[in-house]
C-alpha cells in the first residue's frame, strides 16, 4: 500500500502533528524556564550568594591564555580567513 | 592445479559483482570528497573506507563482513545495530557545546523547533511512498540532520534500513552548505539579510550549571524516549559547565568521541554492503532525505519571518537555517551568507542559538518516533 491511503492507515498525520506538538511545547518550556531563570537566580543569590569559583578570575575578566583561546577558536570558526598576531 | 582453481575461486576479483564495484567507488568519492573539498572529513573517512572494505567480496566458509555471524566487524557493528555510539557521540556533543548564546537569546531555541517539520513531513513522504510506519519515522529522522540521532532511532526502528539512511543523514549533512543557501536566498529579502542582531548577554556561570539539569529534566519528562540521548548531552554539558570535572570533560570531547566516531563511521561504512545497499528503496530514503534537509531549512527561515511579525528587536531569517542540527556547519553557512551581503554582520553566535537548539528538537522528536512507533 503506499500514496494517501497509506498515510491514513498509518495515522501519519496524527503521529506528524502530535509530534511536532510535543517537540514545540518540550522546547517551549525550556525557553520559558530559560527566560525565568535570571529572575529566579536575584531570588536565590538573596538567600544562597553565588560563590566564585577558583576558576574565575576575581575581577571577572578573562585570562590572556583565554583569551588567545577564544581567539583561535573564533579564527577557526572562519575558516582561517583571520590571521592571529601576537600583539606586545 | 583444482587447489589453485579453488583459491582463485573464493579471490575478491572472482566474486566480485557490480554493486560491490559501484559501492567501493561511492567510498572512494566520499573519500576524496572528505580530503579535497573537507566535506565532513571526520565522518566521510571513515565511512568511506569503511563502504570499501565492506563491499570486499567474503569467502562463504569465513566470517568476514558486519553481516556474518562472530566475525570482528560484527563486533565493532554492534555498537551501531544496538544504539550504543550515538549517545556516546552525544556526550562528547554536550561536553564541547556552549549554551551561553542560547540561554542568552531564549526565543531562538523555537527556531531549532521549528525546523523539526522537516522530520514529520519526511515521515508522511515516506509513508506515501510505501514505507511502513517504523521504517517512515526512521527515515524522517534524517530531517533532524543529526547523524548520531538517525542511526539510533534507524537501529531501534528499522535496523534493515540503518545503511542506507546513516549514509544520506551524513551524505546531506557534508553537502549542507551546498543544499541550504538557495532555500535561503529564496526565502529571504536582501532587506532581511541585512538585519543586525543586539549582541548576546553575559551568562552567568551558576544559569550554565542549572541549566543542563533543568533541561534534560523538561525534555525527558514530556518525551522519555529522549532519555538516553538527551540525558548523555547534558551529562557532558554538566561535565564541562561544573568547572570541576575537567578531565572528565576533556576525555568525553576528545579521545572518546574520537574512539566512537571511528568505530561508528567504519562499521557503518561497512555496513553498505551491495546486496543490502543497492535498492530501489535506498534510492528512495536518498530522494526523501534531500527532501528532508531543504524542508527543515525552509521551516526554519519562515518561522524566523512569522516571529518578526510580533517582535520589536528582528531576528535575520538567516538563523532560522540553523535550526537544522548540523552542528556547526549550518551556523557557519549563515555566518557565510550573512558576511556576503554585510561583511560587518556577525551572525555566528546567534545562529549557534537555534543550531543547538536543533540538537535537543531532533533527540526529542527521536524520541517522539520511537515511543510512538515502536513495533509498528
Amino acid at each position: 500500500m503506499n500514496g494517501i491511503e497509506n498515510i491514513l492507515e498509518q495515522e501519519g498525520i496524527g503521529i506528524a502533528i502530535t509530534g511536532m506538538s510535543i517537540v514545540f511545547t518540550a522546547l517551549l518550556l525550556i525557553t520559558f524556564y530559560i527566560a525565568f531563570l535570571p529572575t529566579l537566580l536575584k531570588q536565590l543569590d538573596r538567600v544562597l550568594p553565588e560563590e566564585k569559583s577558583r576558576h574565575q578570575r576575581a575581577d571577572g575578566k578573562v585570562s590572556e591564555e583565554e583569551d588567545l583561546m577564544i581567539a583561535a577558536a573564533i579564527a577557526t570558526a572562519f575558516r582561517r580567513r583571520h590571521k592571529l598576531k601576537e600583539t606586545p | 592445479m583444482d587447489l589453485l582453481i579453488s583459491f582463485l575461486e573464493t579471490t575478491g576479483f572472482a566474486q566480485m559483482t557490480w554493486g560491490n564495484a559501484i559501492m567501493i567507488l561511492v567510498g572512494l568519492v566520499f573519500i576524496y570528497l572528505a580530503i579535497t573539498k573537507e566535506f565532513e572529513p571526520l565522518l566521510l573517512v571513515p565511512i568511506g573506507m569503511g563502504a570499501i572494505v565492506g563491499n570486499i567480496p567474503s569467502v562463504e566458509s569465513m566470517a568476514l563482513g558486519v553481516y556474518d555471524e562472530g566475525s570482528v566487524l560484527q563486533y565493532i557493528y554492534f555498537g551501531v545495530s544496538n544504539g550504543i555510539y550515538p549517545p556516546l557521540i552525544f556526550l562528547g556533543i554536550g561536553a564541547m557545546t556552549d549554551f551561553s548564546t542560547m540561554l542568552s537569546n531564549p526565543k531562538l531555541i523555537l527556531l531549532g523547533a521549528a525546523a523539526q517539520i522537516g522530520i514529520f513531513l519526511t515521515l508522511l513522504g515516506a509513508l506515501f511512498l510505501g514505507f511502513t510506519g517504523a521504517e517512515a519515522g526512521a527515515i524522517g529522522i534524517i530531517g533532524g540532520a543529526d547523524g548520531p540521532t538517525a542511526i539510533f532511532l534507524s537501529a531501534k526502528l528499522a535496523p534493515h534500513l540503518l545503511g542506507a539512511i546513516a549514509i544520506a543523514a551524513y551524505s546531506y549533512m557534508a553537502l549542507v552548505p551546498v543544499l541550504q543557501p538557495p532555500v535561503m536566498y529564496l526565502l529571504t529579502s536582501k532587506r532581511e539579510r541585512l538585519i543586525r542582531m543586539k549582541p548576546p548577554r553575559h551568562v552567568s556561570q551558576r544559569e550554565k550549571i542549572i541549566f543542563p539539569i533543568a533541561g534534560f529534566l523538561i525534555a525527558a519528562l514530556i518525551a522519555p524516549g529522549s532519555l538516553t540521548l538527551v540525558g548523555m548531552l547534558f551529562f557532558g554539558n554538566l561535565l564541562k559547565e561544573s568547572c570541576v570535572t575537567e578531565r572528565l570533560a576533556n576525555s568525553a570531547r576528545n579521545a572518546m568521541v574520537d574512539i566512537v566516531t571511528i568505530l561508528l563511521g567504519f562499521s557503518v561504512g561497512a555496513s553498505t554492503q551491495a546486496d543490502n545497499f543497492l535498492t530501489p528503496q535506498s534510492l528512495k530514503i536518498f530522494g526523501l532525505g534531500a527532501v528532508s534537509f531543504i524542508v527543515a531549512t525552509a521551516g526554519g527561515v519562515l518561522f524566523a519571518k512569522f516571529m518578526n511579525l510580533f517582535l520589536k528587536d528582528k531576528i535575520n531569517p538567516l538563523i532560522g537555517a540553523a535550526g537544522v542540527s548540523a552542528v556547526p556547519d549550518s551556523a557557519r553557512v549563515v555566518q557565510m551568507i550573512g558576511q556576503k551581503e554585510d561583511p560587518e554582520n556577525f551572525l555566528l553566535m546567534h545562529a549557534m542559538a537555534p543550531n543547538v537548539a536543533g540538537v535537543l528538537g531532533s533527540a526529542i522528536g527521536a524520541g517522539v518516533l520511537w515511543s510512538v512507533l515502536v513495533g509498528g
